[in-house]
């Protein structure tokens, strides 16, 4: 499904605990042939995945059972060898008009809202992977 | 545009959620019918995307995106029913009941759990209940399940307890208006007790709300106790939740009662 050489496409992760969302957020993503794509959906394996897989960037739900998207970033941001990762905000839990008012970033992080269509999550992703 | 640096100095998980809070407005209740439809909706918008996509289409990724599509609608619909059964208000007929016989209709309503052990102490020919029998047996059912849901899948005891009682001096929760007791009321008390995972202290003040679940997506809407503690006020009863000292959680939900059996 891909042109181009594996090491050439960007390593997303995606975490939510929602199967059915990252299972069709990486099929879109892999259909591009521009990405490797990875999912958890248990947000207590969030970081072990993160160290483990090494993600160019990483799309965090708020609403999780267990840890939340707050206490990961937490985790992440204080952890010598994972706060160079970038992340970014998939959430249910703003309205567009709400990110629009705080320029798409809240609290430091961008956000998309749910539900977002692939080519939003594509442009999305695009804008916030490391040069 | 460059990716936004995060912030050097990260806040503590709780003053994170504030700032969100803050810049989303949002309550907790908006946020979780948000949640609860959003996220559906996301799948539904995600499966479109799939189907319009570059994919080539058989019958496995067609029956896939069709369930995907089918339980997004359904966990929507849900949800809708769900917060208009929570925002609007709760109809009742009242009839006499016998305590014992409503958590056996409540009981018989459940799924079956084998690993889960019943007991049963019932006082026998207790007073009559007046209260509405199905919004009851559906509370009775729904602490019970919360208690199998907590045993799971490990298994456990769940022990329902009932007895009369009468009170000997007033007895009301300052919050809560409409719950009290007075001295010389008659009552029956209906304990539901399991050896689960308990509730975390910390999410004790939470339990009643709207959308509070610990359980995974699809399992528990959050409804449950929100209901229950509806249905108990319109009765003038009560409903006390708590962990026990040697694990597990009783609930314990008084009712007032004839004073004759
Ligand atoms: N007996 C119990 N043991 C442990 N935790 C409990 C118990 N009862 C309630 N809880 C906690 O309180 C939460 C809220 O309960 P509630 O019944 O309102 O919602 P739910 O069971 O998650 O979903 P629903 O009842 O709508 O299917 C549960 O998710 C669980 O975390
Ligand atoms: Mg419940």
């Amino acid at each position: 499904m891909s042109d181009s050489p594996d090491s050439a496409k960007k390593k997303i992760l995606l975490i939510d605990d929602e199967p059915f969302i990252t299972s069709l957020m990486a099929m879109n993503l892999e259909d591009t042939g521009r990405y490797e794509v990875r999912e958890q959906n248990d947000s207590l394996k969030a970081l072990d995945t993160i160290m483990d897989f090494v993600p160019d960037l990483v799309v965090l739900d708020v609403m999780m059972p267990d840890l939340d998207g707050a206490d990961i970033i937490y985790r992440l941001k204080n952890d010598a060898r994972l706060k160079h990762i970038a992340v970014v905000f998939h959430t249910a839990t703003v309205r567009e008009a709400e990110l629009h008012a705080h320029g798409g970033i809240i609290s430091g992080f961008p956000f998309l809202a749910k539900p977002a269509t692939t080519d939003q999550m594509i442009d999305f992703i695009e804008k916030h992977l490391p040069k | 545009m460059n990716s936004a640096p995060p912030p050097d100095q990260t806040p503590p998980p709780e003053n994170t959620l504030k700032q969100l809070e803050e810049a989303g407005a949002l309550s907790h209740f908006a946020s979780s019918v948000a949640h609860e439809v959003c996220n559906p909706l996301s799948q539904i918008v995600l499966a479109t995307d799939l189907l319009a996509g570059p994919r080539p289409m058989n019958d496995d990724l067609r029956k896939k995106i069709v369930g995907f599509l089918r339980q997004g609608a359904d966990r929507i619909d849900k949800a809708m029913k769900s917060m208009l059964q929570t925002c609007s208000p709760i109809e009742t007929s009242m009839t006499a009941e016998d305590a014992n016989s409503l958590i056996e209709a409540a009981l018989a309503s459940l799924t079956e759990a084998p690993s889960v052990r019943i007991e049963k102490h019932f006082t026998p020919d207790l007073p009559a209940i007046l209260v509405d029998k199905k919004h009851i047996i559906e509370t009775i059912a729904g602490l019970c399940a919360n208690a199998i849901d907590a045993m799971l899948p490990a298994g456990g005891t769940l022990t329902l307890t009932t007895s009369s009682k009468i009170f000997t001096s007033s007895e009301r929760e300052g919050w809560q208006r409409q719950s009290w007791f007075r001295a010389g009321d008659h009552a029956v008390v209906i304990e539901i007790a399991d050896t689960g995972h308990g509730i975390p202290e910390n999410k004790m003040g939470l339990i009643y709300e709207a959308f509070f679940t610990t359980k995974a997506a699809g399992q528990g809407a959050g409804l449950g106790l929100t209901i229950a503690k509806k249905v108990v006020d319109l009765h003038h009863g009560r409903l006390e939740i708590s962990n026990q000292p040697e694990g597990g959680v009783l609930a314990v939900l008084t009712l007032k009662s004839s004073a004759q059996p």
